[in-house]
């Protein structure tokens, strides 16, 4: 594939990816009300919101620095970046030549330490409270995801998330048993990164994992809505790159470009319809239990990495 | 130069942007391109909120913006300890073996601050009963010894022949001649 294609594609997949996260966002929303049996929001109810929120004033606390200002523009631009990269369109990385499947990796992690420093900044016990659970959090799910990276690049034999996908997509590779518990404890991890239940209740947005958002307003808050909005479904999207990227296109072509687009679409779909049955049938959890579960998670990234060293 | 010298190609691992571990193949990160990238996609979301009317929006500093019912204090702020406990209470093994590693050490740390006062104490004991008597004896032997050099040229010839008569008693003295 040519350069120039694949720029088009990353820029193509990134503007995609932009607009259609408040929708997904959105659709989990009505599944959620569905499954309470309420009526819910209508499926653009977050274009509504996100609109209103942008136009109205933004109220700062004055303790609140510059980190507080810049964490909404920066975080965003850190998950357009991933957006960039991960292939979701074709079988290979848009721009590879920027950073691999660790760098994106680390990439999520940027929101995450902005919003907690952001809920520092912003001088209110609340939003302090919100930033440590970010972090601890981010401790507890960091260790699986670059664990299952580092098992997932020992199979293939790359970093290179173009590589990974291709490779994954053709049957190029012998899908072993380390790679479905790498899968497994891949999705945990998405599934918690994605701020579900039990570690977070999307619409009781001050209470765990958002807390640091409780300061913000106006259009900053809109563009932290639509950052983590963004960051769900781009999570997805590696997801399912590095896992299921079959119906990616191979080969640069128009008709290829919409063919593995309206597959994706239909596999994200699949993908926040299987996690809205899983966290509306789940209790929460209280904070302080999260261990006990991602204890799981990390166990199954290490029998993963096992089954890799022992060639199962 | 050291390539050279072991007889092997010089490993690449950067080109012009961008570095790898030796192969293009297995990984590869551009950290300028990405500072760029950072700092340019920063550009987005400010198109979004100019094309939304954000901007005209304006912002507003407030003293205490959402203080209802209570005001900010600095009692209530976020401390360093209060920030780590939820990393502390779960991951409490690590820690347990801290606190369990801590009593013997104390104790080992007190010893050695006995064992460092009394090796003080009796240091100097030991100087004043051996090395200080010792180096005194040796001084005065030695200024008696010196005193044999002192003198005249008849007093050492006396010397030389009282050393040659003892000799002469000692070898000759037992054989009776």
């Amino acid at each position: 594939m040519s350069v120039a294609g694949l720029i088009g594609i990353g820029v193509l997949q990134a503007l995609i990816l932009l607009l259609v996260a408040p929708v997904f966002s959105g659709f989990s929303r009505v599944l959620r009300a569905k499954i309470h049996t309420r009526k819910g929001p209508p499926l653009m109810q977050n274009y509504r919101d996100l609109v209103k929120l942008m136009k109205r004033q933004e109220v700062v606390s004055e303790q609140a620095g510059w980190v507080f200002r810049l964490a909404p523009f920066a975080s965003m631009a850190a998950m357009l970046l991933a957006a960039l990269i991960v292939p979701m369109l074709a079988a290979a990385s848009p721009l590879g030549v920027v950073g691999d499947l660790i760098f994106v990796v680390y990439l999520f992690a940027i929101p995450r330490v902005l919003f907690s420093l952001a809920g520092l900044d912003s001088g209110s016990t609340f939003g302090g409270i919100g930033a440590r659970r970010e972090l601890l959090i981010a401790t507890l799910i960091e260790p699986v995801l670059v664990l299952v990276v580092f098992v997932l690049a020992l199979l293939v034999g790359s970093t290179n998330l173009g590589t990974i996908s291709h490779r994954v997509a053709t049957g190029m590779m012998q899908l072993s048993l380390a790679f479905w518990l790498g899968m497994a404890a891949f999705a945990f991890a998405t599934f918690v990164e994605m701020g579900k239940l039990p570690f977070d209740l999307a619409e009781a947005e001050q209470e765990l994992q958002e807390g640091p958002l409780s300061e913000y307003s106006g259009r900053s808050l809109a563009l932290v809505k639509w950052s983590l909005y963004l960051k769900q479904i781009v999570l997805v999207a590696l997801f399912l790159a590095l896992f299921f990227p079959y119906g990616s296109m191979i080969n640069l072509s128009v008709v290829g470009v919409v063919f593995s687009l309206v597959v994706f679409l239909i596999k994200a779909v699949a993908f926040y319809f299987v996690v809205a049955l899983l966290e509306n049938a789940m209790a929460r959890m209280r904070f302080m239990k999260a261990p006990a579960a991602t204890w799981l998670a990390l166990g199954t990234a290490v029998l993963s990495f096992v089954f890799y060293l022992a060639h199962v | 130069m050291c390539a050279n010298l072991a007889r092997v190609q010089p490993i690449v691992v950067s080109n012009g942007w961008q570095v790898f571990p030796g192969s293009m193949a297995q990984a590869v990160v551009s950290p300028p391109l990405v500072a760029l990238l950072l700092l340019g996609l920063l550009i987005v979301p400010w198109v979004l909120v100019a094309v939304y009317g954000g901007l005209r929006a304006g912002r507003r500093n407030d003293v205490a913006p959402w203080a209802c019912g209570y005001g900010y204090s600095p009692t209530m702020s976020v401390s360093a300890s209060s920030f780590d406990q939820p990393v502390k209470v779960s991951f409490q093994p690590f820690y347990w073996i801290r606190t369990l590693v801590d009593k013997p050490f104390r104790v080992i740390i007190k010893i050695s601050h006995v064992a460092l006062g009394t090796i003080i104490k009796f240091e100097p004991v030991v100087e004043k009963v051996v090395t200080i008597p010792t180096v005194r004896v040796i001084e005065t032997a030695g200024q008696w010894i010196q005193a044999l050099q002192m003198g005249d040229i008849r007093v050492y010839c006396l010397y030389i022949i009282a050393t040659l008569a003892i000799l002469l008693i000692v070898i000759f003295g037992g054989s009776g001649l």
